[in-house]
């Protein structure tokens, strides 16, 4: 009788069989470096998973912060419209994409299949968190949201989207940079995205919106139109003045200054915001609502 | 093909393992130690035809060789060819289109043998319960869930073993053993 351990010469043997089918195909084992290699690689595509998944959260972590979360009815907008213009879509597919070559990754290596997907997953969150936070306290989600991001289709960079929700004179609603403030005379001048420049009167203005217009450099304005009687020209009236949030001020070319009263954004303002005061402008009364000191 | 090289019944896997790679003849000792429990396995998984099995130890023996220095010393080695024959056996299946149906299952009885070793089941399994009920119901169940089954009342594995063998988090060998038996247990009712 064969013993196990022993090879049997018998040609009808399965050990047998194998070992001449490994002498006739030549097989060999594979190199040690192969499965170490391949090991490593995983777990470099995991490292790389997870720092692109940091990179991206950075950027998002940078559009949450630009946000001024309590002042999304003064844009018009509602609370799950304004989170998805906070949350630019490309980035956070991109997210999705990273999460899934980390689980993708791990679950390859050689002893990956010992953890849960939900561990996983809440590991990777955890870096892409953790990484992310860490990414836009050190300035790179503004950077990527800039230069990467201003590249991607289906994406505008964050100030641009703010630009668009507080750039709004249909609504009631002007940003521009501080360029001059004379609070005696009741007049300060704003210079526009466009580079123009507009002279505009304080009257109206409370002593916080004052004190805004005295300390900041970028500011969003809540006002109205209104036609002058006797000249005909249209002028818009600040009713009240908030800083800019967040870092990012759109670039402004500058201008040459325009004279008091001339026809500029004020031109744009339709019939609905044209009023005869600021109590009845909606915005402003939201404002009011949220913040009454303004 | 003429060397013979022995090998002493208590050497264990790893040192065969390593003569394998020095010597491929030192490989033989391995298939000899694995041959009658894989085909065992294989034919509890539903691989019935004596024919089939022989080709899928074949891939299974020949793919183990290949993959030698894979080896986790750290693993069982037991536990790592079950899962190669676990993969090829599924490939098996995917490549006949099929699931096994058991006409040819000389293992009906071999089952019912170890049915008495599940606590779960033995309570809820019919006194009058033939052999050829339960192999069908086996047959009935899902691959995973068979083999979970299979894994653990009939090859007598523990829940790391067969999170080793099945690649699934530990965690989940107690889900898929539980969802197992809440699957089999109708289809063991005389009704179905």
């Amino acid at each position: 009788m064969t013993s196990p351990f022993s090879l049997d010469p018998s040609p009808n043997d399965l050990a047998s069989k194998v070992l001449d089918q490994i002498e006739e195909t030549r097989v060999t084992p594979r190199p040690a470096w192969q499965f170490t290699w391949k090991n490593r690689l995983l777990w470099v595509v995991c490292v790389f998973g997870v720092a692109l998944g940091a990179a991206i959260a950075s950027v998002l972590v940078f559009s949450v912060q630009e946000m001024d979360w309590d002042l999304y009815e003064i844009a018009g907008s509602s609370r799950m419209f304004f989170f998805r213009d906070a949350i630019p879509a490309v980035w956070a597919v991109g997210i999705l994409l990273a999460g899934f070559a980390v689980w993708y990754a791990i679950r390859r290596t050689r002893a990956g299949y010992r953890y849960p997907v939900s561990a996983i997953i809440a590991i990777a969150l955890s870096g892409f968190l953790i990484g992310g936070s860490l990414l836009a306290a050190n300035d790179v989600g503004r950077a990527l949201d800039e230069t990467l991001g201003a590249q991607l289709p289906l994406h505008t960079p964050i100030r641009l989207k703010k630009l668009s929700l507080w750039m709004n004179p249909a609504r009631g609603l002007i940003v521009g940079e501080v360029s001059a403030v004379d609070l005696e005379k009741n007049a300060f001048t704003l210079v526009l995205p466009d580079g123009n420049l507009i002279e505009l009167n304080s009257t109206l203005l409370s002593p916080q919106s004052k004190a805004t217009l005295a300390h900041a450099s970028a500011v969003r304005i809540i006002g109205y139109a209104e036609r002058d009687a006797t000249t005909g020209t249209a002028r818009f009236i600040p009713c009240a003045v908030l800083p800019w949030k967040g870092k990012e001020y759109p670039p402004i070319k500058k201008g040459k200054a325009l004279p008091v009263d001339t026809p500029g954004p004020v031109s744009q303002f339709p019939d609905a915001v044209r009023s005869t005061g600021c109590k009845d402008l909606q915005p402003y009364a939201i404002l009011q609502r949220i913040r009454p000191n303004h | 093909m003429e060397t013979m090289l022995s090998f002493p019944p208590e050497a264990p896997d790893a040192a065969l393992v390593r003569a394998s790679l020095a010597q491929k003849e030192a490989f033989a000792a391995l298939i000899r130690r694995y041959q009658e429990r894989l085909d065992r396995y294989l034919r509890r998984l539903g691989v019935f035809r004596v024919e089939d099995r022989e080709d899928v130890l074949q891939n299974v023996f020949l793919k183990t060789y290949r993959n030698l220095n894979e080896f986790d010393e750290g693993l069982a080695f037991s536990s790592w060819i079950y899962r190669i024959a676990h993969n090829e056996t599924m490939s098996f299946f995917r490549a006949r289109q099929v699931r096994p149906d058991g006409h040819t299952d000389p293992d009906g009885a071999d089952l019912l043998e170890q049915v008495p070793g599940v606590t779960h089941l033995e309570t809820e399994l019919d006194r009058s319960l033939t052999a050829q009920t339960l192999r069908a119901a086996l047959l009935k169940l899902d691959p995973k869930y068979r083999e979970a089954l299979v894994l653990r009342y009939f090859e007598e594995r523990e829940y790391t073993e067969i999170s080793d063998i099945m690649q699934i988090p530990v965690g989940s060998v107690g889900t898929l053993i539980a969802r197992a038996k809440k699957r089999l247990l109708p289809l063991l009712s005389p009704s179905v």
